[in-house]
Parts: structure tokens; C-alpha cells; sequence
């Protein structure tokens, strides 16, 4: 079944006039276990249709079914119950909480879902353990490098084991030998773990190694290609 | 979000700016600390007047010659008398603990060793009953001492520590006022000073024909005329009945020559005054209490504003409204909490140091302080909650842009 199921979904921001149609119908349909990657030119509605993805935007029209509910009926609690439990946010400038250690960061989404402290670290840990930052616990977000800093999120999205991660550039702030090692973390988390991957990017590189490339040009889907074959990407398969 | 983690969270945020939550909180602050220190003082005042007025006593009834002015004070005076007392006695019998006829004249008393000025009381034997006042040694003025003009004296407990300091019981020695020499016949007990701050152990007593012959050269001005009633419900139409005996005896015609009043009543000014000075605090309270809460309601839509991005990262890994509602609730609260906290330390403080200057018992009421604490909390929630809902209705895409 589509975990992610979009029927001729438009977007358009602003009032009558200065109307900017951001997406215009757009059809897309993504199973559990996929990684796909979203690519197009700067402007052409990538951001616009993560955040729909995300439930922190609805579309204008069209129907948006997650895990085949319709995202419309829900009311602000409820999206947020489904943005803390069933997703999980990578950004590209990282959007930790500067006041709050990694580890607090990492926390933050089973707060939200109620989870007692002692559960609560244990989990953070474990989460912070798999992205390789155990050594980093107590760090502020000023005191770690922005490779740190996206593992930080990275792990942050993951700690309420969400159906879906959706990553919009996350590599964008790093350096490409630091974004190829988020890269491959993601990659893992595919293989590894059955992790449904959703991430921007306007790298074409990057794109190509995905199992599923999405391109969008001016609000549409202008291409979705799955790349055939086992993905022997050097990437993928590379050192930890 | 449990309860544990919200506070956690908004101790933190408060923490973060120190000295922006403390000048906050000030409005809070002053407002607290004034109604803990006020109300304090003005308890610990009325504790000290109700009991010198006990000291006094509530149910006592002065007659004073003299007629009442517009203005309320008392002047054109003719003399009351022995024989305005007698009527008195003789014709207002039920409900009062008898009359007592008081001249009193300042002399300066002496031992062989010792002098003082004090009060030279001229009575009658009736005195003690009506002022209901124990002796603690000897016995009061009798019949056959008023009727002998005797020289006799009974000391009170402040005179008898000045003339004998060493002596608790001084029946028996002999004092002197002016040229005439007194026995003494007996000490009343310490009564304490009267609402109006006078020592009433300051005073001798002697029969008041004594007085009358032998001291004041057969004037014959009572400066009061005693009586208490048994009923203090009854205080009204005692005072009635005194006023039409008088009235009568005295031959009055369109005004009274001479006035009743009661202790309790005359202490009523001062009760007044309590009165108008804790609405006063009242009003001082409410106007820094809604100064504060206007400070705590600024702070926080400041705060909102600046951490306008939190709020949208909070909302995208899944804070609910609610979430954001109570947080930022929860902080306006602690703000007034803390400025309910310091406020009501000062306000005690404030209380302590007043009640030593004043002289007068430290009044601090535990449910004054709660309530305190009570209001600043109510403050911090009714101010706080605006900015909350602003926080909460942010739209979380809009949030997560904002710079
Ligand atoms: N809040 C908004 N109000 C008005 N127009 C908007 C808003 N957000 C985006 N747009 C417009 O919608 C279009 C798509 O924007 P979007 O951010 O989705 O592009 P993008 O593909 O993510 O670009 P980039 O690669 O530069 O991030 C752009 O033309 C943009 O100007
Ligand atoms: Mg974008």
C-alpha cells in the first residue's frame, strides 16, 4: 500500500492578483520502504511539496492521503500528532533548539508524545549511538560541526521510528565530503532499516543515486525514474 | 507534554534572560510586597489599639462637661458636679456598673527621696467597679475615706515602681502632694496605656473630696463622670438615658452642655482610619498588580516574537497548540511567581521591621501570603494567556521562514 498518495495536488500562495501557482496538479504515489529523491531547478515547488508532505502545509486543492487517511480532515492537534509520530524532519539549515544540548534536541519529539525521562534518554542515546555522536551528548549545537549538527536532526527525526523521512536538502549547508556522509547515513537507513526516504535536492549527482528520482519543473512532475537494478552505488555501499 | 517537562522547560527559557525576568516581575513585586507590608502593619496597628482599647475598656462611658461644637470639639464649659453625679447615680440604675466622679489635677508626688509629677486622680469608691480594676495590694478608697476627706492614697503600679522602686508593697508609707502627707492604702494592678498612648498606671488615686477641699481650694469641677455598662449591646440606650438625666438635672434647653461619648466609639476614628488606609492599599495593590501584569503580557509577546523560529521547529516535530499554549502559560506563570516570591519576602521583611519601629505585635497572616501568591499566579495566567495564544495559533510553516 502508498504510505504517500497525491492526487492532482495545487498549491498557489498569495491573495487574487499576485497569485504564484507553486504546484499545479501534482500525482504522486510512494510505498513504504522507497527512497526517493525530489529534484528540479531553485523555484520550480520542491520545498512547497515537502512541506505539503510534511503536513506542516496543506494544498490548495487536490487530496493529500497519508497511510491513506486525507490529510484534510485533521485539525491542527492532529497533524501535529501525525508530524511527531509518523514523520520525521531533516531541514537544511538543521533547526535544532540553540539552547538545548544534542542530546535534549534529540529528546524532544518523545516529550511531545508524552514519554517518561528515564525512557526518554535512553532512547535519545541509543538514537545519538546509531548516527555516531555518542561522544557528543552534552554538545550545544554552536559546538558541534554542521555534519554533527544534521546527525543531530537526523537522529531527532528518527527517535519516534517514523513511517516516513522527509529531508528537504540536507545536504545543502555541508560541504560535499560531509553531505556525502549524511548521504550514505541515509542510504543505510534505507537498506538497513526499511526507512521510507523522502529528500530534496537540486544535486544532480546526489539524485542519481537514488533508488527513485522525481524531477519537477514549474509545479509538475516533468519525470519519475526508477533506476533499475540493485543500487551497487559506491556510495551506498561505501565505509561507514 | 508531561507537567514535569513543561516546568523544566519553562524554568529554563525564564533563566535565560535573569535580569529581564526580574525587572519583569517588578510590577508584581511592589505590588505583593506593599499589601503583605500595609495589611501587616495595619493588623499589627489594630491588634495594638484593640488592645488598649481592652486595656481601657469597650464598655466604658465618659460624660465630659461642655458643649459640642460644629467643628466636634468641646468648649464653653460648665462645670459638672458632685451633685450632677449623685443624680446620676440615684436616677440610671439598671445596666450600669454604678457612676464614678473623676477631678484629676497634675502635682508632683514625693517620698522623702523621691519626686515625680503625675496624675492626682480625685474619686469615688464606686471607680474601681465601674473601671472593673483590681487591686494588688491593699485595698481602694472607701465611704468613710470620702466622707472624712481622709488623707489616703492608692498608688498606681507605675507610681509605686517611681516612689518605691524597691518596695513591691508600699501599704503603709506615706507620700506627699504638695504640703500634704498621704497613707498609702493600696496599689491597683498594671492596666497599660489607653488607645490614645497615655500610661494609665501613671495616676494616684485619692477620695475626691479630698481632692476638692484640701487640693484644688473647693473647686468643684469633675473632669469626668464615669460609667460602664454590664450590656455593651445596651451602650446606646445607656448613653440615652445618661443624656436625658443630665439634660434635666442640668436645666438644658436647645443644646446639651455636656457630652456622652463611649470609649468604643471615640477609638472608632482610628478604625476608620485603618479602614481607608487598607483601601488605599487595596487600590496601590490592584494598580501595580495590572502594571505588573501589563509587563509580564509585554515580555512575553516580546518573547513569542523572538522565538518565533522555536516555536515553528516545536510545532514541525510535533508540538500540538495545547503544547505551545501551556509553555508559554507556564512562563508567564513562574514570572509572576518569582515576582510574587520576592515580593512577598520583601513584604514580610517590610512587616518585621515596621512592627519593631511601631512598637506594635508582628501580624503576618498565612492567608494574606497565599493569597498573595494566589492573585500573582492569577496575574500571570490572565496576562500570560494572549501572548500563549498568539504562540499557539502560529502557523507552523509561517513560524518555521520567520528570521
Ligand atoms: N510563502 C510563499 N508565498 C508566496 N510564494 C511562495 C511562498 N513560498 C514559496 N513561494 C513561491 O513558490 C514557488 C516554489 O517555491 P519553493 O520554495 O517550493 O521552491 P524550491 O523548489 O524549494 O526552490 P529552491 O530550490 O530554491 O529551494 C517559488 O516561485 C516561490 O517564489
Ligand atoms: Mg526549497
Amino acid at each position: 500500500m502508498d504510505v504517500i498518495r497525491l492526487e492532482r495536488v495545487e498549491k498557489v500562495y498569495g491573495s487574487s492578483g499576485v497569485e504564484v501557482r507553486a504546484l499545479r496538479g501534482i500525482d504522486l504515489s510512494i510505498r513504504r520502504g522507497e527512497f526517493v529523491a525530489i529534484r528540479g531547478s531553485s523555484g520550480s515547488g520542491k520545498s512547497t511539496l515537502m512541506n505539503i508532505l510534511g503536513c506542516l502545509d496543506q494544498p490548495s486543492t487536490g487530496r493529500y492521503l497519508l497511510d491513506g487517511v486525507d490529510v484534510k480532515s485533521l485539525n491542527r492537534a492532529q497533524l501535529a500528532r501525525i508530524r511527531n509520530q509518523k514523520l520525521g524532519f531533516v531541514f537544511q539549515g538543521f533547526n535544532l533548539l540553540k539552547r538545548h544540548s544534542a542530546i535534549e534536541n534529540v529528546e524532544l519529539p518523545l516529550i511531545y508524545r508524552g514519554i517518561p525521562a528515564d525512557v526518554r534518554r535512553a532512547k535519545a542515546l541509543q538514537m545519538l549511538e546509531i548516527v555516531g555522536l555518542k561522544m557528543r551528548l552534552d554538545h550545544h549545537p554552536n559546538q558541534m560541526s554542521g555534519g554533527q549538527q544534521q546527525r543531530v536532526a537526523i537522529a531527532r527525526a528518527l527517535i519516534n521510528e517514523p513511517q516516513i523521512l522527509l529531508a528537504d536538502e540536507p545536504t545543502g549547508n555541508l560541504d560535499s565530503a560531509t553531505g556525502k556522509e549524511i548521504l550514505r547515513e541515509f542510504h543505510r537507513l534505507n537498506r538497513e532499516l526499511g526507512q521510507t526516504i523522502v529528500m530534496v535536492t537540486h544535486d544532480v549527482v546526489i539524485a542519481e543515486q537514488a533508488p527513485r528520482v522525481v524531477t519537477i519543473f514549474d509545479g509538475n512532475i516533468r519525470s519519475d525514474v526508477t533506476n533499475p537494478g540493485p543500487h551497487t552505488l559506491e556510495l551506498a555501499s561505501g565505509r561507514r | 507534554m508531561g507537567w514535569l517537562a513543561a516546568f523544566r522547560l519553562a524554568f529554563g527559557a525564564i533563566m535565560v534572560h535573569k535580569g529581564r525576568s526580574v525587572l519583569t516581575s517588578l510590577g508584581i513585586v511592589i505590588g505583593t510586597a506593599s499589601v503583605i507590608a500595609m495589611v501587616s502593619a495595619a493588623n499589627g496597628a489594630r491588634k495594638k489599639l484593640d488592645e488598649r482599647l481592652d486595656n481601657v475598656g469597650r464598655n466604658l462611658i465618659l460624660i465630659r462637661a461642655g458643649t459640642r461644637n460644629a467643628n466636634g470639639t468641646l468648649a464653653d464649659f460648665k462645670p459638672l458636679t458632685n451633685d450632677d453625679a449623685g443624680t446620676l447615680r440615684r436616677q440610671v440604675k439598671s445596666g450600669v456598673n454604678s457612676f464614678a466622679e473623676v477631678q484629676a489635677s497634675m502635682r508632683v508626688v514625693s517620698t522623702r527621696t523621691r519626686h515625680t509629677p503625675t496624675m492626682i486622680t480625685g474619686t469615688v469608691p464606686d471607680f474601681a467597679k465601674v473601671r472593673m480594676w483590681p487591686l494588688e495590694h491593699g485595698r481602694f478608697l472607701t465611704d468613710e475615706d470620702l466622707k472624712k476627706q481622709a488623707t489616703v492614697v492608692v498608688l498606681g503600679a507605675t507610681i509605686r515602681d517611681k516612689l518605691f522602686p524597691d518596695l513591691a508593697n508600699p501599704v503603709g508609707q506615706s507620700i506627699r502632694i504638695d504640703s500634704m502627707n498621704l497613707r498609702v492604702v493600696g496599689v491597683t494592678t498594671p492596666k497599660g496605656r489607653s488607645p490614645i498612648g497615655g500610661d494609665q498606671d501613671d495616676q494616684v488615686f485619692i477620695p475626691v473630696s479630698t481632692l476638692q477641699r484640701k487640693l484644688a481650694g473647693g473647686v468643684e469641677n469633675l473632669s469626668l463622670i464615669l460609667t460602664s455598662v454590664t450590656d455593651l449591646t445596651q451602650m446606646d440606650a445607656i448613653k440615652k438615658d445618661v443624656s436625658r438625666v443630665l439634660r434635666e438635672k442640668r436645666r438644658c434647653k436647645t443644646q446639651d452642655d455636656f457630652d456622652v461619648s463611649s470609649v468604643q466609639e471615640m477609638t472608632e476614628l482610628a478604625v476608620i482610619m485603618t479602614r481607608t488606609m487598607q483601601v488605599l492599599i487595596a487600590v496601590i495593590a490592584s494598580i501595580s498588580l495590572l502594571v505588573g501584569g501589563i509587563g509580564i503580557m509585554n515580555i512575553m509577546l516580546v518573547s513569542v516574537t523572538e522565538r518565533t523560529r522555536e516555536i515553528g521547529i516545536r510545532m514541525a516535530i510535533g508540538a500540538t497548540p495545547r503544547d505551545v499554549l501551556v509553555q508559554f502559560l507556564i512562563e508567564a506563570l513562574m514570572l509572576a511567581l518569582v515576582g510574587g516570591l520576592i515580593g512577598v519576602s520583601i513584604g514580610l521583611g517590610g512587616a518585621v521591621l515596621m512592627a519593631f519601629a511601631a512598637k506594635w505585635p508582628v501580624s503576618v497572616d498565612g492567608t494574606m501570603v497565599s493569597l498573595s501568591f494566589a492573585v500573582s499566579a492569577g496575574v500571570g495566567v490572565f496576562f500570560g494567556y494572549y501572548p500563549a495564544l498568539k504562540a499557539s495559533r502560529l502557523d507552523p510553516i509561517d513560524a518555521l521562514r520567520y528570521e
